[in-house]
């Protein structure tokens, strides 16, 4: 098993905050979306320019499809390893979700049922691809606006079943757990509990907006307090992990920007001293 | 039926309800299943408008009415590009007699530069390229010529 050792406050690479990343005193590490990468031309100047500041880069991808019925696409996972070597990235994260059936694209995450079906589908994709990347593999939980009916395990325990079926690291969203708190009634708390600290790469962190009755994880609004409490809550138990702000759409001043990285920092902060406590006292 | 067959039976139908408004599969939160639809739809609108800010304009306020049903009829066949997407859309707008007459010349640009495939996918043109249409509004020839280097030239 290999672990994943990013550390400190990350960022979502996105050309529109290319200016403000360059700026970044110091980022933990950057995140890079796979599909906005150009296939056959270099990588953008940014990113090799953040590469050789020692920032290291991890590759983001969404349309692998690893929850989907259909195994993963050699094509895919061969265009992913190039991808990740050309990039020099730490790790490449992926989706426990799926994406396109029967011929038809969603173009969105959508939620796997948490089945044994769906768990046994699961890791032997999680298997394949981790056989063609040449780097460690995380997987993230998403936000859902419907679940699935009849489940037979909690997110929770689908959590823990998809960490012991397979050897990948976890990339826990918070804000995907809060979304779930609100729409699903989700027991955050219990998810927090069946992260192992070995096993987690890193902590995504984003803005979503209640509507129509639900919270829809948008990427595109302010960090609600939700995710911050989740992200302090989470220290509480592990210690310090490795955060990174998610933004991708309606960007804002780059003071909005650097708040909520302080806000992030400042919820890391209050629940590594309670951690601290807890281990000492 | 094994795993992944059983696994695949009930993915598409969830699919086919979020994508082409098939019927909700049983068990499901019909009124959540449709809100993620709706959202799915948004979400490929918003994507179109932003790489193709002249057909939004010329369609105005009728944009959103008109893509929305026409994104319903027209699910994504291969990985999400709203380049093609919105070129999809204003070529069912054209063959209804629905583009505006603005748009002519800036879809024979985006032909000169992008070809598409058979899969659909869009594939951006190398060396020199003539494109040579009839406007089926004006019965105008219209000709579109890409130079190496990406520079298009067009006779309207």
């Amino acid at each position: 098993m290999r672990t994943i050792s990013l550390q400190g406050m990350g960022i979502g690479w996105r050309r529109e905050l290319a200016l403000f990343i360059d700026r970044m005193p110091a980022p933990g590490f950057v995140e890079v979306l796979a599909e906005h990468l150009p296939l056959t031309s270099p990588i953008p100047e940014p990113l090799l320019r953040l590469r050789e500041r020692g920032v290291p880069l991890v590759l983001h991808a969404v349309s692998l499809g690893l929850g989907s019925a259909e195994p993963p696409s050699p094509e895919r996972l061969s265009w992913l390893a190039r991808l990740a070597e050309r990039l020099g990235a730490a790790c490449i994260t992926e989706h426990l979700a799926f994406v396109r059936a029967g011929g038809i694209e969603s173009g969105h995450l959508l939620p796997v049922p948490r089945t044994e079906d769906a768990l046994e589908v699961l890791a032997e994709n999680v298997r394949r691809a981790q056989d063609a990347l040449p780097v460690p593999l995380a997987l993230e939980n998403v936000a859902s606006l419907f679940e699935w009916p009849d489940p037979a395990f909690t997110e929770a325990e689908f959590l823990r079943e998809v960490l012991a079926r397979t050897s990948a690291s976890l990339l826990l969203d918070v804000a995907n757990l809060h979304a779930h708190v609100l729409n699903h009634g989700t027991d955050a708390d219990a998810v927090l509990c069946s992260v192992p600290r070995e096993r987690l790469a890193y902590v995504h962190v984003a803005g979503g907006i209640q509507h129509g009755g639900l919270y829809h994880d948008t990427h595109a609004h302010p960090v609600p307090d939700g995710p911050m409490a989740l992200l302090e809550q989470l220290a509480g138990k592990l210690g310090p992990v490795p955060v990174m702000l998610e933004r991708d759409d309606r960007f804002p001043p780059e003071a909005e920007l650097s708040s909520e990285l302080t806000a992030m920092s400042s919820a890391l902060e209050r629940g590594a001293i309670r951690w601290r406590g807890a281990a000492h006292g | 039926m094994n795993a992944r067959e059983r696994l695949a039976q009930a993915q598409v139908e969830l699919v086919r309800a979020l994508g082409v408004g098939a019927p909700v599969p049983a068990g499901f939160d019909e009124a959540r299943v449709q809100a993620a639809a709706q959202s799915l739809i948004h979400k490929r609108r918003r994507a179109v408008e932003h790489v193709w800010p002249k057909l939004v304009s010329a369609l105005g306020p009728d944009f959103a009415a008109r893509f929305d049903p026409w994104a319903r009829a027209h699910p994504m066949s291969v990985e999400p590009d709203p380049r093609m997407e919105g070129r999809r859309f204003a070529e069912t707008l054209r063959t209804e007699g629905h583009l505006p007459a603005s748009m002519s010349g800036v879809l024979l640009d985006f032909d000169a530069r992008w070809r598409w495939t058979s899969t659909g996918e869009a594939v951006k043109r190398r060396g020199f390229a003539l494109i040579l249409r009839r406007d089926t509004v004006t019965r105008r020839w219209q000709v579109a010529l890409r130079l190496p280097g990406e520079r298009v030239m067009r006779w309207v």
